[in-house]
């Protein structure tokens, strides 16, 4: 078998490479191109998709993608980590997190918290408690360690990720505006890595995580996190990426030392001579192409002039870092890479960074809306028992919240986590969240809007979304359409509400063995607020009122509906007409009513018409007062409402059904922490 | 008002440093970033913050234990007067120093646990937040700890002995715990109760270290 097959590269790739090189290219090109053109590095699926979205700013093509908030940069970006978990769930979970802060680090951003949305199969299964509890020590002992607070997430539990954990994770960093650092590398430079000495481990990860999965498949793709040498990386990143000298920055991820320095180098227009023998190494005999291929975890690669290399070796001293000059920039448009003086490759640039790419198409499809009939009692108890809907404390006790003492609100049961960022005196608030039930386009719309009004019932300005968009085998029609209208939709919704998408993240092949994961598109948006007084800080007590807010019967998304809410929600708040406004999430008026009322530990009773008490598409407002201006307030507006009943007592009524408060409140927060006991 | 100094130790690994920084500024300490290689301590309060000293690596403040700083406070108690504060791996490593008695083990879960606990000390219950690995205190034999206050859990989180939380040897001006008072000072929305923590600190150098009543 010729070499490129054997590396997966597909014959129309390979085709491409011929026609724009010009020749054949040797064996050490042939892997180098393996990784640059596979779908995890070159986006050969989805790239031609994804280059008109909304956006704000011009720091496109980086590492990570930003909002900015007075003189500083939020950089904020999720990815996906599922192929290494699948396979080793800690120390895929543990690179994970160690890879997303590389993200926003090599943009010169100080990280400042993290999210996560994981998925995986019902809690009952022996498989489910290996994956979960191993991906959340994992999670644990890398992003504790680092002193980065994990502030907010989701977790989902379904029977289609039994076998193919989806774990993504978000990192926020941030960075003066004029402080920046780009990846963009210019000539008469040296490039330099910093850190862990390139190893065997993680070789090929980039080939691997383009391609399905078996039970065949190797451990030794997967890369090892060091979270100790990860923190004094990431002090000695921030300090170097401040010096004049430092003219570029980029993490060493997929395809390690190459794609890095090929990327440096092909955005800024300039080309290098790679001296391997110059990398410090944990193995001598590595052979070259696999110094290049390396997925070694923990290193950094600068590109730096020559009057700043004494400075930068003080601050690598420092920290006790390792570093090697590995190669110098150039005029021109050639990748070349020597080994002891031995040419092993000389590659354009642009072929080099431009792989081919595909043309997805769609299929028509029939969508097919189910309408069930509903039963109270059975689909109360089904809610209550539902680990989905019950408390995560299990999981989110494990993380470290509060570490940098900036964390207002985390996890908890709020899915949102905020921020005080001293440096612009303001607040940032965050949260996350994977629908996927449904059609792509419902789906995401869901998502949106779950989003939009979660940041609004908290009194925040939605102001930048990231995604990360996790799919199946791209070959098969079916996922090219999702993934065409999962795309086509966000960029709609966000143009339409004007809220950038600023970063994203796209991973393909997530099928193990047969089965194979539904189209889920993890959002998360941002906002912020300057003033403490705007945070919308809620509070329920005994005899407040429930109302339901907006049009809950409306099935399109009506954006200028949706803005004068939120101005009218936050104009309630000036006023103080409500104690609380609450989104209703996935799990309908009766699932928000439930969590509220046990963590104030007060029962409410409703009446309403029953089909909607559990209705999960395109969800509004509750709002909770005992102020009678409000309905004056609101009829004044012309907005929609009706009024559900009222917070009482310590019983759970709805219509002739009564449940006892405290007894559901037990299964509710007891549930995970019992089904993951079990297991020991 | 006369300022106090407070130094606070940062080793490789440690994350708390900043907060804990911050909140001491606030409460009205002269605060300096020290490195763990500095001998030469000229302040009435040295804290060795949170976080995870050498990467934890064999154990819990097993390496931060040998570290210049570590080792010439030792000394340095018994020449004249200073506060010492650990907080959580503060904590561990004045135990594994031998500073203070007994040992930090792993949770008894075996997990990390990081939540708001109720604590008690001199008569105060309030709560701060804990966020440790390895936080349950153990020692042979409680009466060693006769001459210390000790601060408790009121639900105790990780299986700690006697429900151990913190000690204070009020000889020799010693205290640590596993909560972290620190992120409870200035943080908004969050509670002050990491006030009562370093204001009690701030009395005791004020009456016992400068005579001031």
């Amino acid at each position: 078998m010729e070499l490129y097959k054997k590396l997966k590269i597909e014959d129309v790739v390979f085709q491409n490479i011929l026609n724009k090189l010009k020749r054949k290219p040797n064996d050490f090109e042939t892997y180098l191109f393996g990784a640059m053109h596979s779908e995890h590095c070159g986006y050969l699926h989805s790239k031609k998709y994804l280059d008109d979205f909304y956006t704000n700013n011009n720091f496109q093509n980086e590492n990570a993608g930003c909002i900015q908030i007075k003189d500083y940069c939020v950089f904020f970006k999720i990815e996906s980590h599922n192929h290494p978990c699948l396979i080793e769930p800690y120390q895929g979970a543990m690179t994970g997190i160690g890879g997303i802060i590389r993200d926003v680090l090599s943009l010169g951003a100080k990280p400042v918290c993290l999210l996560n949305s994981l998925k995986f199969g019902k809690i009952e299964s022996n498989k489910t408690k290996y994956y979960l509890s191993e991906v959340v020590r994992g999670i644990s002992d890398y992003g504790n360690s680092i002193g980065v607070p994990l502030v907010s997430g989701e977790t989902i539990f379904d029977e289609v990720f039994e076998n193919i954990p989806i774990v993504n994770v978000m990192a926020v960093g941030i960075v003066k505006s004029d402080k920046v650092k780009f990846s963009s590398a210019k000539k008469d430079a040296f490039i330099i890595i910093l850190g862990s000495k390139t190893g065997l481990d993680g070789l090929g990860g980039a080939i691997f995580a383009s391609d399905v999965l078996d039970e065949k498949t190797s451990k030794s793709s997967i890369q090892i996190g060091d979270p100790y040498l990860k923190k004094l990386l990431i002090e000695a990143t921030l300090r170097i990426n401040l010096l004049k000298s430092t003219l570029a920055c980029q993490d060493l991820g997929a395809s390690g030392i190459l794609s890095s320095t090929s990327e440096l180098c092909y955005k800024g227009k300039c080309g290098v001579d790679l001296f391997l023998q110059n990398v410090h190494l944990q193995n001598k005999n590595m052979a070259p192409y696999e110094i290049m291929l390396s997925e070694t975890q923990e290193r950094m690669a600068f590109v730096v002039e020559q009057d700043g290399l004494s400075e930068f070796d003080k601050i690598a001293n420092e920290y006790e870092l390792e570093y090697s000059i590995i190669g110098k920039t150039k005029k021109g448009n050639n990748y070349r890479v020597f080994y002891d003086n031995k040419l092993l490759a000389d590659i354009p640039l642009d072929v080099l960074c431009e792989p081919y790419l595909y043309t997805l198409s769609r299929k028509k499809r029939e969508v097919q809306e189910k309408i069930e009939p509903i039963n109270l009692k059975e689909k109360f108890l089904e809610i209550i028992n539902d680990e989905n809907f019950c408390s995560k404390e299990y999981i989110y006790s494990q993380f470290d919240q509060e570490v940098q003492g900036n964390t207002v609100f985390s996890q908890n049961n709020n899915g949102i986590g905020i921020i005080y960022l001293k440096e612009i005196s303001s607040f940032v608030a965050f949260c996350i969240e994977t629908n996927f039930l449904g059609c792509a386009k419902d789906a995401l719309e869901n998502s949106f809007l779950n989003l939009y009004r979660k940041l609004v019932s908290f009194g925040f300005e939605p102001l930048g979304i990231t995604n990360c968009l996790n799919f199946s085998n791209p070959d098969d029609l079916n996922v090219q359409s999702d993934f065409l209208d999962t795309v086509d939709s966000l960029k709609k919704m966000s143009k339409s509400f004007l809220i950038p998408v600023v970063s994203g993240n796209v991973s393909f092949y997530n099928e193990f063995s047969g089965d194979k994961i539904p189209p889920c598109a993890t959002i998360a948006m941002v906002g912020a607020v300057s003033c403490k007084n705007k945070i919308i800080k809620s509070e329920i007590f005994a005899g407040d009122k429930i109302f339901l807010l907006g049009d809950y019967f409306c099935k399109n998304v009506d954006v200028g509906y949706e803005n004068n809410l939120k101005n009218i929600i936050f104009e309630l708040y000036e006023k103080r007409l409500f104690h609380s406004v609450k989104s209703v999430g996935k799990f309908g008026v009766v699932g928000t009513l439930l969590k509220n009322s046990f963590f104030y530990k007060i029962g409410f009773e409703i009446s309403f018409k029953k089909e909607l008490y559990f209705r999960k598409h395109l969800p509004c407002y509750i709002l909770i007062s005992s102020n009678d201006e409000l309905k004056k307030e609101l009829e004044k507006n012309n907005i929609l409402f009706c009024y559900l009943g009222k917070f009482t007592g310590d019983k759970i009524k709805i219509e002739d059904l009564v449940f006892d408060l405290d007894e559901m409140n037990q299964i509710y927060q007891n549930k995970i922490n019992f089904e993951m006991e079990k297991q020991i | 008002m006369k300022k106090f100094k407070a130094s606070i130790v940062k080793f490789p690994g440690t994350n708390c440093e900043n907060e804990t920084l911050d909140a001491l500024e606030y409460i009205g300490f002269e605060t300096l970033l020290i490195n763990h290689n500095e001998t030469d301590i000229n302040s009435d309060l040295v804290v060795l913050p949170g976080g995870f000293s050498y990467g934890d690596y064999i154990s819990c403040g097993r390496i931060a234990k040998f570290s210049p700083l570590v080792l010439s406070l030792k000394d340095l108690i018994k020449k004249r007067k200073i506060f010492i504060l650990g907080i959580c791996n503060g904590f561990q490593i004045l135990t594994e120093a031998g500073i203070l008695p007994g040992a930090i083990l792993e949770n008894i879960k075996g997990r990390f646990i990081c939540r708001d606990v109720e604590i008690s000390f001199l008569n105060k219950i309030f709560s701060l937040p804990i966020a440790h690995h390895q936080g349950r205190y153990y020692i042979d034999n409680i009466e060693k700890l006769k001459n210390y206050e000790i601060i408790k859990y009121k639900n105790n989180p990780n299986g700690s002995i006697a429900d151990i939380a913190g000690l204070y040897d009020k000889k020799n001006y010693i205290m640590a715990l596993m909560p972290h008072p620190e992120r409870n000072v200035i943080t908004p929305f969050k509670s002050k109760n990491g006030k009562i923590i370093f204001e009690f600190i701030k009395n005791v150098i004020e009456k016992d270290f400068y005579g001031i009543v």
